[in-house]
């Protein structure tokens, strides 16, 4: 289309459509590269080995000592490390294994079908050794702090007006039904804002998925999700482009607790929260009767703040409040975390993009879903929106965050910190 | 009242047409987008009922409580009827402090802990600690009493609400109990035996108050008879409450006021009386004298408010 021939075009237009097809290109899926562990070629770097044969040392000296005393802080770690220890072993053995077959194959006193065969081992060896090292990588990734967790997920419309609003209740849509229907996992909806125009857009929704390691999964679903396509209200049929954007919170139970987690009540002290209730107009008491139930608190350590106004009870709003407020400062604990993890990590800072970038477009012109991170394309727009293959998608994203944190993984930093 | 600015009418028209009606009462675009999300969820229940039609009585000044018929108070949720004053917000606080005050020193509670809640109304009081002290295991006897048959009828419509709900323990039904009867005439109050802790909020609005500071919605729609203190300053109620928690051998008095002032001078009063070892002011949220407390001897952990003045 770009490149059609058009007599008599200035200058100008010319320079502006090739500013265009630019942004266009940018546009695309960036794919990622699946090559990246080819130049090992089996064989883990040296560092990376070292910090294997660390922990599995460490898991070692951990097992003799729940032999003698038990110790649920130290059997979680164990359990941890166990993992590493087993993919560790057997990529030794392979090496050996690997090492005695070259051997044999120089050794001039044994027959030469042996050797033959020895040869012919070799590669196979090669091959298995390739995916052993692979697993390897993958259990070095430290878990993720929170993996066990469930979540807490909010959808918001971001630009486009009433569109991005029902863009944004579909997406809702599709979380809940994915984890309800597909999952089978109990959620509770926390806060849901529908527009005041009606019309079954949203401004805002919060909902609670009770599950524990659903945020380990939900979580690559945080960012900007962009929508193309032409809205119910559009009468000329124009494809309209607006975006909604998803956070996928840690959810903090108030009662039970994953053993060696770090206690709930302490990630907020009572101490450092501000509650304003925004009732304090005139004489109050008897002399006003408003229906202000608003609450507002505010972490002042951090600076969060949290409002909540969906219930007529103040005593709900309350305790929604709190528990919006403690998963925000959880995620912001997190974020610093990872942060500085990130900043230990040599150098490497592409993970996840960036937040305000999109990570996905769902056209619904073209039937299609992609994801920009692992430019993964689903041709079935409808079984995605209602949550059946939305499964697939994760999966792929998944298999790049992996592949990811194995190319950020730093054989110097703290594991399982 | 301040007039509203033509862009705040212009944003709500476009919104919903049905807001500009509530603006009229509720003064801010949140609040009215609140009251008429409330407003729909209970049309939606109430299919008999036109949003609209809604909209107009709230848009005249009725109070929502009486158009929905609820207001929570606590983990209760409390029937409004008109004629009956509603549960205000500064009343669940002070209540619920009361209670945390208690639980401080629960061994030194006598059990059961009877309870007078004088003034009762929509029996808020009663319900709310009865339901907080019976979650805490601390066995109550509560006692409600007010002039009006509508307010002790409606006390008991919530005491079953709440039950059925599961709101409240089914043993609420015996341990929490309404009565009629006249505040400044304390032989018109039936139980002889002894409290331990009398709560009230009566009436305490004065005259000139009640035309100057009450919200419209409050003096053209709640009684009036719940409001008006009585007396120069409204002070009227408070000598007769404190009369009755002395006859009565009450150990702690807690009663809501209407500003500082009113809470200074019921508390130099009491102070003055030396029938008390002590009296304390309670301020509410929005930093105003809301509540006044006195204690006998022993009790005087109880004096702690949400906040405090000396």
């Amino acid at each position: 289309m770009l490149l059609r021939p058009v007599s008599y075009v200035c200058h100008r237009c010319t320079l502006h459509q090739s500013i265009r097809s630019a942004a266009k290109f940018r546009f695309q899926s960036t794919v990622s590269n699946p090559s990246s562990q080819n130049a090992t070629l089996g064989r883990l770097p040296g560092g990376l080995l070292r910090r294997a044969q660390e922990l599995s040392k460490e898991h070692r000296q951990l097992e003799r000592n729940l032999s003698e005393d038990y110790n649920k802080k130290t059997a979680t770690r164990a359990g941890q490390l166990a993992g590493v220890s087993r993919a560790l072993k057997e990529y030794e053995d392979a090496i050996n294994n690997l090492k005695e077959l070259h051997e044999m194959v120089l050794d001039s006193s044994l027959d030469t079908d042996l050797r033959s065969e020895a040869a012919s081992d070799i590669a196979a060896t090669e091959e298995i050794l390739h995916t052993l090292s692979t697993t390897l990588t993958h259990t070095l990734v430290p878990p993720h702090p929170f993996a066990h967790l469930p979540a807490l997920l909010e959808v918001r419309p971001g630009t486009g007006g009433s569109e991005a609003s029902l863009f944004a209740n579909d997406l809702l849509r599709m979380y809940t039904t994915y984890c309800t229907s597909i999952r089978n996992w109990p959620i509770s909806i926390v806060s849901q804002t529908p527009t005041s125009e009606g019309g079954g857009g949203i401004t805002e929704a919060i909902f609670e998925v009770d599950a524990p390691g659903a945020y380990d999964l939900l979580r690559v679903e945080a960012g900007v999700h962009r929508v193309q396509r032409v809205p119910a209200t559009e009468k000329q049929g124009r494809t309209h482009t607006s975006t909604a954007t998803v956070m996928v919170l840690p959810s903090f139970p108030s009662t039970e607790l994953a053993e060696g987690e770090e206690d709930p009540e302490s990630i907020i002290d009572m101490k450092d929260v501000r509650v304003d209730i925004m009732r304090a107009r005139g004489a109050g008491g008897q002399h006003v009767n408003t229906t202000d139930s608003a609450v507002r608190m505010t972490h002042l350590p951090t600076g969060l703040v949290a409002a909540i106004q969906d219930s007529r009870s103040q005593h709900k709003n309350r305790e929604k409040c709190l528990q919006v407020l403690k998963s925000r400062v959880a995620e912001k604990r997190r974020m610093e975390r990872e942060a500085e993890e990130l900043s230990l990590r040599r150098g490497v800072a592409k993970v996840g993009a960036g937040r305000a970038d999109k990570l996905r477009t769902y056209n619904y012109i073209q039937n299609r879903v992609t994801d920009h991170r692992c430019g993964f394309s689903l041709h079935d727009l409808p079984s995605c929106m209602d949550g059946s293959s939305l499964g697939t998608m994760m999966e792929e994203v998944r298999k790049w965050q992996m592949e990811q944190d194995v190319k950020n993984l730093d054989p110097d930093a703290r594991w399982g910190g | 009242m301040p007039r509203l600015s033509q862009l705040l009418l212009r944003t709500a028209f476009t919104q919903n047409p049905l807001l500009l009606i509530l603006l009229k009462e509720c003064r801010t675009l949140e609040q009215a987008t609140a009251e008429l999300r409330w407003l729909r969820e209970y049309a939606l229940e109430k299919p008999t009922q036109h949003l609209a039609e809604l909209c107009e009585r709230r848009g005249r000044g009725e109070p929502l409580q009486y158009i929905i018929g609820t207001q929570p108070f606590g983990g209760l949720e409390i029937l409004c009827r008109k004629n009956v004053l509603i549960p205000r917000p500064e009343t669940e606080h002070l209540t619920s402090n009361l209670f945390s005050q208690l639980l401080s020193h629960v061994a030194l509670l006598p059990r059961p802990l009877r309870v007078l809640d004088l003034c009762t109304g929509t029996g808020c009081i009663s319900l709310h600690l009865h339901a907080l002290l019976s979650a805490a295991h601390i066995p109550s006897v509560c006692t409600g009493i007010d002039i009006a048959p509508a307010a002790v009828h409606l006390a008991r419509a919530n005491r079953c609400h709440n039950i059925d709900a599961g709101l409240l323990p089914p043993s609420a039904s015996t341990n929490v109990a309404f009565a009629l009867g006249n505040v400044l005439r304390p032989d018109s109050i039936l139980p002889r035996a002894r409290v331990d802790v009398v709560v009230a909020n009566p009436p305490y609005i004065s005259q000139r108050g009640f035309e100057q500071e009450t919200a419209r919605s409050v003096r053209n729609y709640e009684p009036s008879l719940a409001l008006l203190g009585g007396g120069a300053h409204g002070d009227r109620f408070y000598p007769a409450v404190a009369r009755i928690a002395g006859r009565m051998g009450a150990r702690v008095i807690l009663v809501e006021v209407g500003g500082c002032e009113q809470a200074e001078r019921i508390r130099d009063a009491w102070a003055l009386s030396g029938k008390w070892e002590g009296v304390q002011i309670w301020l509410d949220y929005a930093g105003k004298g809301r509540g006044v407390v006195a204690w006998r001897e022993g009790w005087e952990w109880v004096r702690d408010g949400p906040t405090t003045v000396g």
